[in-house]
């Protein structure tokens, strides 16, 4: 039993490729409360990715403990994790490619609906109206096919599947870093709304330190499958005091003026 | 209609689709032309073709009449093929889904048996299995589609292999759905196009085993069929070699016919791609 949303502890994942063994995740420990955005960032490579999935099991992780709302999450059976997941969901990167290639919108914001018995067939089509209304679209968007409307709006349909079942955790990966700077910043705004509302936790996972000092409360920093920094968002941007945080902030100009600016 | 037009635009497209609409007009209207019984006798024994205007291909040893034999073949010819491609091609794709998509001890059994299937020549499994079985128009679309499903199997478990991976299975995971469903309402309708691109040669290739199958007098005994009229003809080869001939160019023009508008397709999508 934990105190926090999510415990994770002692994380590992050992890939292998071409024969060699490559270490995505090497002893990972991190927690999340109830509403809270932790950034997740850190070179290509270092295991962000891998971690978000093995937190989603997505991937089973070799090693180590994950406690989600006080379950074990690594113990459950099959179907218990088929349930459970209504509270821990995902938004992705490429929302096209998160789709089905056939879906409708209205079809992806069913799914969740209906696979964890949320109302009935005849009460679904409104809940799905409220859904898309929530994440700011028209309802007719509902008969359009996933490929047919602009990426903003698919990234807003990707929200809205996975805040259909009321998650209290939901993994961003690289969620914005595909979209323009102005829907970017839509989409930021969207998420902040939905957490002061329904106080759900985000991982945010992200390259962007300038986002990530905006949205999080929090930070981790990693490395080689390594957490090597975590603490306050805007505290460590400003001062990073790991090599690798320091190198992060040092390859985004306007972060390293600011850095500059607010220690002197 | 722009897949239909695309498709007519290719030689082997208009060539195939005019000799398929051909086949298909003269199966579905046999009985519209030839209401009554085509083994029942006709006329005279052994009458040219082109002799009597009431029975224009003539007649057999019997007396039954030669063109209502080869308009109901036609018949035959078309639900066993259809029926045999459907039967395979949906075996296939199911197990060729669940190999794919199960991976790992299921992945390796059903891949064996696929392996078992495959190594023994197709016809001689449908000889085997209607000798066994008996014969009618049942078990010969059994025994064809037992012979033509590893195929599809083996595409579909390639292409499930690669969409396995794909971010909107995760993404249906994440969904709490259930194995079975992904497997088959989010994979298996996007593995389908090219096991279906297949559908044109084991069409083909069941009406030539079922003709083969009722030469050998393996064939619905009930039912006429163009390799038991060729068959029929063989006995009096050198007398009236119209009986084996005629229904042999039914046979070659039908399945020339579907090979080329397989080839058409093939093109048509082809064009799509390069045009996309
Ligand atoms: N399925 C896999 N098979 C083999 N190796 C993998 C697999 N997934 C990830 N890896 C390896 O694990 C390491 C961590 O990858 P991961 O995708 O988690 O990095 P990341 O931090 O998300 O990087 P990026 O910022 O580029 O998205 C990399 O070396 C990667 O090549
Ligand atoms: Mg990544």
């Amino acid at each position: 039993m934990s105190a926090h949303l999510l415990d994770v502890r002692d994380l590992g994942k050992r890939f292998s490729r071409n024969g060699r063994l490559v270490t995505a995740l090497d002893g990972i420990s991190l927690t999340v409360a109830r509403g809270e955005t932790l950034a997740l960032v850190g070179p290509s490579g270092s295991g962000k990715s891998t971690l978000g999935r093995a937190i989603l099991r997505l991937i089973e992780p070799d090693r180590g403990e994950i406690s989600f709302e006080g379950k074990n999450l690594l113990g459950l059976n099959s179907a218990d994790l088929r349930a459970a997941r209504a509270r821990l969901q995902m938004v992705s990167q490429d929302p096209q490619a998160a789709f089905n290639p056939r879906a409708t919108v209205a079809r992806v914001i069913d799914d969740p609906l209906r696979i964890h018995g949320l109302g009935s067939r005849t009460e679904r089509p409104a809940m799905i109206a409220r859904l898309l209304e929530r994440v700011g679209l028209s309802p007719d968007l509902h008969r359009r096919a996933v490929h047919e409307i602009s990426g903003g709006q698919r990234q807003r349909v990707a929200i809205a599947r996975a805040i259909a079942t009321k998650p209290s955790l939901i993994v961003l990966d690289e969620a914005v870093s595909a979209l323009d700077v102005s829907v970017r910043g839509d989409i930021l705004e969207l998420l902040a709304d939905l957490q002061r509302d329904e106080n759900i936790a985000y991982l945010f996972i992200s390259h962007d330190l300038g986002v990530v000092r905006a949205v999080a409360h929090r930070v981790a920093i990693m490395d080689a499958g390594r957490i090597v920094e975590t603490g306050d968002a805007r505290t460590v941007v400003a001062d990073p005091q790991s090599a690798t945080g320091k190198a992060l902030v040092a390859a985004v100009p306007k972060l390293r003026y600011r850095a500059a600016t607010e220690k002197a | 209609m722009n897949h239909v037009r695309r498709f007519l635009a290719t030689p082997e497209g208009m060539a195939g689709g005019l000799l398929l609409l051909g086949f298909l007009l003269v199966a579905l209207s046999a009985p519209f032309f030839f209401p009554r019984d085509p083994l029942s006798i006709a006329g005279p024994a052994l009458l040219r073709p082109f002799q009597d205007w009431s029975l224009p291909l003539g007649t057999d040893r019997l007396g039954r009449d030669v063109l209502a034999g080869i308009f109901h073949g036609a018949r035959t010819s078309l639900a066993v093929s259809l029926a045999a491609a459907s039967a395979s091609i949906a075996v296939g794709a199911i197990v060729g889904t669940l190999a794919g998509f199960a991976g790992g001890a299921v992945d390796e059994v059903l891949m064996r048996v696929t392996d078992a299937f495959q190594t023994v020549p197709g016809f001689l499994l449908a000889l085997a299995f209607v000798s066994v079985v008996g014969p009618s128009l049942g078990v010969v679309v059994a025994a064809i589609a037992l012979s033509a499903w590893t195929g599809p199997a083996r595409i579909a478990r390639a292409e499930v292999l690669s969409i396995r991976e794909r971010d909107y299975v995760a993404s249906a995971r994440v969904a709490g759905m259930h194995p079975l469903e992904i497997a088959f309402r989010e994979i298996l309708p996007n593995a389908l196009p090219p096991v279906l691109a297949l559908a044109s040669v084991i069409v083909a290739q069941a009406i030539l085993v079922e003709a083969a199958l009722s030469f050998l007098g393996l064939g619905d005994p009930n039912r006429v069929t163009w390799g038991g009229m060729i068959a029929e003809g063989r006995a009096v080869l050198r007398s009236a070699p119209f009986l084996s001939i005629i229904p042999g160019i039914a046979l070659v023009l039908t399945v020339l016919g579907v090979y080329l508008a397989g080839e058409g397709a093939v093109e048509a999508s082809a064009a799509r791609r390069s045009l996309a």
